[in-house]
């Protein structure tokens, strides 16, 4: 069966994670102060931001990693790699729009990192090992 | 299995499928955002309508540049590719106004233009070295 969907789908989803976690970057402000106590101290809103914002940093690199893995061709072609990748991303898509819409508090942003930014991530990576280096079609 | 001596651009081709594919889905969320700025802040009649019309142009031609440019690509003609470069102009000019002159900008909308402005460089450095190559290999 030829596969025709997946290959756009999966670009749009990244894509859309990709557009939500540089619209968080440019307006984390509110995220940072729904977790802070009512009364921090301009130090503690430092440390918060600067934690946050690598976070947002690291998802934005390991998106681009994706993006790398699927443009250059390395897994444009898989089948349950990229399905997988769909699946997260388009969660973290969902999850993303509600964190600016609902004001989140920036802890739950952690989890939406390690579920839909690490874990196909490290899928890419195992897949580019397959590929390049031992030279199997996933 | 292209001929070994094809001028075609895989780049260029793939640039442009996924561009197709990002261009129906900027429309459809610019639509949506239209509907939401019209629903919350107070917009002049008249700028509806300017920035409607702007959209379905902008739509109209983003689908020329890129229908043509994958024709050109694929049949390694310059007439289309030609036409897909000029197409480029238009499409970078409804990209701005939508980043700067437009009534309203949300930063989803600048995260989103700024996306298809850096797609339509892309486009145009590959459609152009793609465009080298396929006229140098046209004999007359």
């Amino acid at each position: 069966m030829r596969i025709t969907g997946l290959i756009p789908a999966r670009f749009l989803t990244l894509t859309s994670h990709l557009v939500l976690l540089i619209t968080i970057l440019i307006s984390r402000e509110e995220n940072v102060l729904a977790c802070l106590p009512a009364d921090y101290t301009q130090q503690q809103y430092k440390t918060r931001d600067a934690e946050f914002l690598g976070g947002l940093v690291a998802g934005i690199a390991l998106t681009a990693l994706e993006f790398i893995g699927f443009l250059t061709g390395v897994s444009m072609f898989t089948g349950l790699p990229a399905l997988l990748s769909l699946t997260c991303h388009s969660g973290a898509s969902v999850a993303l729009s509600y964190m600016v819409v609902d004001v989140w508090d920036c802890h739950l942003y952690w989890w939406v990192f390690g579920l839909a930014s690490v874990l196909p991530a490290v899928v890419e990576v195992l897949v580019f090992v397959n590929v390049l280096m031992l030279k199997k079609n996933v | 299995m292209l001929p070994t001596d094809t001028k075609s651009s895989l780049a260029y081709q793939i640039l442009l499928y996924l561009s197709g594919w990002f261009l129906a889905a900027f429309v459809l969320i610019e639509v949506a955002v239209l509907v939401y700025k019209c629903s919350v802040l107070p917009y002049p009649v008249g700028n509806i309508a300017a920035e409607s019309l702007l959209l379905i142009f902008l739509g109209l031609v983003e689908w020329v540049r890129v229908g043509s440019g994958k024709r050109g690509n694929l049949t390694g003609r310059t007439l289309p590719l030609l036409i897909s470069l000029a197409f480029s102009a238009p499409c970078i000019l409804a990209f701005l106004y939508l980043l700067l002159w437009q009534t309203y900008v949300l930063r989803l909308e600048v995260v989103l233009v700024g996306f298809g402005l850096a797609l339509e460089a892309m486009a145009i450095l590959l459609g152009g070295l793609t465009l080298v190559a396929v006229g140098k290999s046209t004999t007359y």
